[in-house]
């Protein structure tokens, strides 16, 4: 599915235009039931730095904010959509094409509003999301840790395929399955979505491969499969699983999540450095060994890409320091092959 | 390897701190969690053997670097090439004797010595140890500029020195330099009368430089004598002289020629001796002269003298001193040595009993009659003399160590080895001043026997056969003569001596006078005889009390034995190296020298090592550089 056109989403306008029409943002449904501060968000939510911009309120907003900054800055897209099956209507916006105005409503109602039409059929998402142990590190306490960075990350991804009417659901797990969310574009579903982010987790271990077969098996027709982890695993297994969940017929892309000071191995003096998973322990002298780390860092990171390359996944690496926009960015080029879902 | 400074070396503890480091980090505490401990785990599986080296290798370079600090702390010497010289603790003996004054070629052999000795300190390093040596007895360290300075000062002596112990000095100082290795370098002229005693080494090695010279001709007055001691008004002036040719003579009393002559040749073997009869035209101490023609060794073209002139001195003999006494001042008398008078007579010496009142200057001796001990005491003490007879002592004794009145040195006449039989203990009075109790001169028995003060002499026993052998021994006479003429007469003492000798300080003098008329106040019993040649007066207050007469010792006169190969001789247990080339005095002596200084290659070595450490542990060898890793 892909949506044609940009525009600059304002919660307020938003609101206004669920008072006045029938919502399309289901957001829009949440906040309106809910009582969440109404906050003035930032312009380009998706380039703040993640953690000031997560302080600033909790998921539900800032998966908004980002999705509302991300598509923003979008470009227009050269495909104009005709010939597509009408989708919805949504307010008219400053710089939207007048082609697309609806000149009846505008006649009949003096509202303002543009048709939007669904070239493809509505895809159905699963986010499998790592909430194992090593996932709520963080190298930096003004850092956020890479769960939180994660869940950030799919409450802005499954916003974004909410809003295109694309079915999300989620898959929790680490070393068993967590919480399962089914994909559905109901509504409510971003609500239920977003309750289950925000479930506490910290397993002792990671089963991706339990994981991703739950999440391809919830996707009963040829969908979408996005795992977000730190994939401090063993990659055959989950290669492995991947290359099974691609043979029935679902595009995969993998988001690795890592900290920083995992790339690069934080300073300080020597130090015994344990697992919070395994309880493995490493005595190590950073400033002796940190070399060696980074080119071993390297080395794991390209045994990645290319394992998941040769199974047909797509890879994209995030680091926590980055802006949640860089991450969606990289999914959006992703998708420019493959048909990722990304308006 | 030598260190000169080994005790640094107990810094080599510190090498035991990256032991520690090494050992302490298998211990850590500190514990991080860490999620990616795969990542570290397969840094180690891949890595370990790798960092293992680097480990040891970062341990042995630190180790490299802190042994190297320390050895270089301790300022080691090795074998080594390189430039400059291995440090040497070397000291320059420098022959300063009067022979060296010698001109050969237009320029004295000393200023040779000097630039032989100026060479060697101007290539001292700062690791060196310097000492200048001189047979004047003068000892000075310093660095080369300081010792190249006090050689320029130095002038050539009067008199022979002392090389033997100059010798000595150096052989003991050149061991405080430690560990650098000693040498001893002498510059001479190489005379033979240098060295009186075979001088032991000890293994240090010797370079000595003698001048090879022409032997200059030379002439010279070999020694001045003259009789009798005191003129009245003349006497006679022995003199011997040599010379390759013949040659003029002349004898100066005062700033007057009283004689004058030439003499033919005479080999320094065998001089030749010319006596010349002369009259003093004044009263006194006069300083008197022989010159033969200047040449050029002008140091031994003079010869100093000096003669008391003047009337024999005025004597008054009591019967009270005895019959001995009594005869041999009338053989005085009649010698002309003394002239009689009566007590009220200005100047004239008393010898009388001590019972007897008498003016001063007086010779008083003790009554034969012990019953007449109490009228005795009164009579000194009426007479300022603060002694006192004390108990009648019987036994046999000697007389020891009572020889002269006037000096050790005088040549006077000694009584010593008389017997004596009777004689009264002698006291001091506890409460004379201390300046008056004057000096005990002879002892008998372990008591005084002859005291003197400042205007008297007091002797413990009658001078009669009964008490004593002293009256009938052949010295006597002249004791009594000197005693009179010397000691309590307007006469004194005559010393002869050599510049730098030490001698005995006559009794109660208390200053001396110079040849330029500069009084030099002495204290203490022994005096060192100046550099200078000349005639000397002892003084006791404003009075002459005798002469001194400072002359070269005629060894340094002869130049007919110069030769460095004489010191091979006499330098005993060690290697002398004759050297007498002056331009390879110095090149000679730093050769002896057996280790070098390897305090900068340590250091550098130090530095080395830990830079390259600080490389390795930075990984620039060990490993490559991370690529960045893609987002």
């Amino acid at each position: 599915m892909r949506i044609h056109g940009s525009c600059e989403l304002d919660p307020d306008r938003h609101a206004r235009a669920a008072r006045k029409s029938v919502p399309a943002d289901p957001l829009v449904y949440a906040v309106r039931g809910a009582t969440i501060p109404v906050l003035m968000p930032p312009s380009r939510a998706d380039l703040l730095d993640p953690s000031a911009l997560a302080a600033l309120g909790h998921l539900e907003l800032v998966a908004r904010w980002v999705v509302d900054g991300f598509l923003t800055g979008l470009h227009r897209s050269p495909r104009k959509g005709f010939s597509v099956e009408f989708a919805e209507h949504r307010p008219y916006q400053p710089g939207d094409d007048l082609r697309y105005l609806d000149w009846r409503i505008a006649a009949r109602a003096d509202r303002w509003v543009v048709k939007q039409f669904e070239e493809e059929t509505n895809t159905r998402a699963m986010l499998v999301l790592d909430v194992s142990a090593s996932m709520k590190w963080t190298g930096l306490a003004s850092r956020l840790t890479k769960l939180a960075y994660a869940e950030h990350m799919l409450g802005a991804l499954a916003l974004l395929l909410l809003r295109q009417r694309d079915a999300v659901g989620i898959v929790r797990a680490d070393d068993s399955v967590r919480s399962v969310v089914p994909p559905s574009t109901r509504t409510g579903q971003w609500f239920r979505l977003a309750a289950s982010l925000s479930q506490s987790a910290g397993g002792a271990g990671s089963d991706l491969v339990t994981a991703l077969a739950q999440a391809a098996h919830l996707v009963r027709r040829p969908g979408f499969v996005v795992l977000v982890s730190d994939l401090l695993v063993e990659p055959a297994p989950v290669i492995e699983q991947l290359r099974t969940v691609r043979a029935q017929g679902h595009e995969v892309l993998v988001l690795h999540v890592l900290d920083p000071a995992e790339r690069d191995f934080p300073d300080g003096a020597e130090a015994v450095f344990t697992d919070p998973e395994s309880g493995a322990s490493v005595p190590a002298t950073p400033s002796e060994i940190r070399a060696e780390y980074q080119d071993t860092v390297r080395q794991a990171l390209d045994a990645w890409r290319t394992g998941l390359l040769q199974v047909g996944a797509r890879y994209a690496l995030a680091m926590t320091d980055q802006p949640f926009g860089q991450p969606l960015r990289a999914l959006v080029r992703a998708s420019g092959r493959g048909g990722m879902p990304i308006a | 390897m030598t260190f000169l400074a080994p005790l640094l070396l107990g810094l080599a503890a510190f090498a035991g701190v990256p032991l520690l480091v090494h050992l302490l980090r298998r211990r850590v505490t500190r514990r991080v969690e860490f999620p990616a401990v795969r990542f570290l785990l397969q840094t180690e599986r891949e890595h370990s053997r790798e960092r293992a080296v680097r480990n040891r290798l970062l341990l042995i370079l630190r180790l490299i670097a802190v042994l190297a600090l320390v050895a270089a702390a301790a300022r080691p010497l090795a074998r080594v090439g390189g430039a400059g010289h291995p440090p040497v603790a070397v000291a320059i003996v420098l022959d300063q004797s009067m022979s060296t004054s010698a001109v050969v070629n237009g320029r004295t052999v000393f200023a040779r010595l000097q630039a032989g000795a100026r060479d060697v300190a101007g290539q001292l390093s700062p690791d060196d140890r310097a000492w200048l040596v001189t047979s004047a007895g003068r000892v000075s360290a310093g660095d080369g500029a300081s010792l190249a300075l006090e050689i320029d000062a130095l002038q050539p002596a009067a008199g022979r020195g002392d090389m033997d112990g100059a010798l000595r000095r150096a052989r003991a100082l050149v061991d405080a330099g430690a560990p650098r290795t000693p040498v001893i370098v002498v510059l001479t002229d190489g005379q033979h009368s240098a060295l009186d005693s075979l001088v032991a080494m000890d293994g240090v090695p010797v370079v000595v430089h003698a001048p090879e010279l022409t032997v200059p001709a030379n002439r010279a007055v070999h020694a001045v004598a003259v009789e009798p001691a005191r003129w009245v008004p003349g006497g006679r002036v022995t003199l011997s002289l040599s010379a390759p040719d013949s040659v003029a003579w002349r004898v100066l009393l005062g700033p007057r020629t009283v004689a004058r002559g030439t003499a033919g040749p005479s080999a320094f073997a065998s001089p030749a001796t010319i006596e010349v009869s002369a009259q003093a035209s004044d009263t006194g101490w006069l300083a008197g002269r022989v010159e033969v023609d200047a040449d050029d060794f002008a140091g031994n073209d003079s010869r100093a003298f000096a003669v008391l002139a003047g009337a024999p001195p005025l004597v008054s003999v009591s019967r009270t001193a005895g019959p001995f006494v009594e005869a041999a001042v009338e053989a005085l008398v009649a010698d002309g040595r003394l002239r009689r008078s009566s007590l009220a007579a200005r100047g004239v010496v008393s010898i009388a009993a001590a019972t007897d009142d008498v003016p001063a200057p007086a010779l008083r001796v003790a009554p034969a009659d012990p019953l007449q001990l109490v009228a005795a005491n009164r009579a000194l003490e009426r007479g300022g003399i603060p002694w006192r007879f004390g108990a009648v002592l019987r036994d046999t004794v000697q007389i020891a160590n009572a020889p002269l009145v006037m000096g050790a040195s005088s040549g006077g006449a000694d009584l010593a080895a008389s017997r004596v039989t009777l004689r009264y203990r002698l006291d001091r009075v506890a409460n004379a001043n201390p300046a008056d109790t004057g000096v005990v001169v002879a002892v008998a028995g372990g008591t005084p026997w002859m005291v003197a003060g400042r205007d008297y002499v007091l002797v413990a026993s009658p001078l009669t056969i009964s008490a004593t052998s002293a009256p009938v021994q052949a010295a006597f006479v002249p004791w009594l003569r000197d005693l009179v003429s010397q000691r309590l007469g307007d006469g004194g003492v005559l010393v002869h001596a050599a510049p730098d000798d030490t001698i005995a300080v006559p009794v109660d003098a208390d200053s001396l006078q110079a040849p330029d008329g500069s009084t030099t106040a002495m204290s203490g019993a022994r005096l060192v005889v100046p550099a200078r040649v000349g005639v000397y007066l002892f003084r006791r207050g404003s009075r002459p009390v005798g002469a001194l007469v400072v002359n070269p010792e005629i060894e340094e006169s002869n130049v007919e034995a110069w030769g460095g190969a004489f010191f091979q001789e006499r330098l005993t247990g060690a290697t002398v190296q004759l050297e007498p080339d002056a331009d390879r005095v110095a090149s000679a002596v730093f050769d002896r020298a057996g280790g070098r200084s390897i305090v900068w290659p340590l250091v550098l070595l130090a530095v080395l090592a830990l830079a390259a450490e600080a490389l390795i542990a930075r990984g620039v060898f060990m490993s490559r550089a991370a690529a960045p890793v893609r987002t």
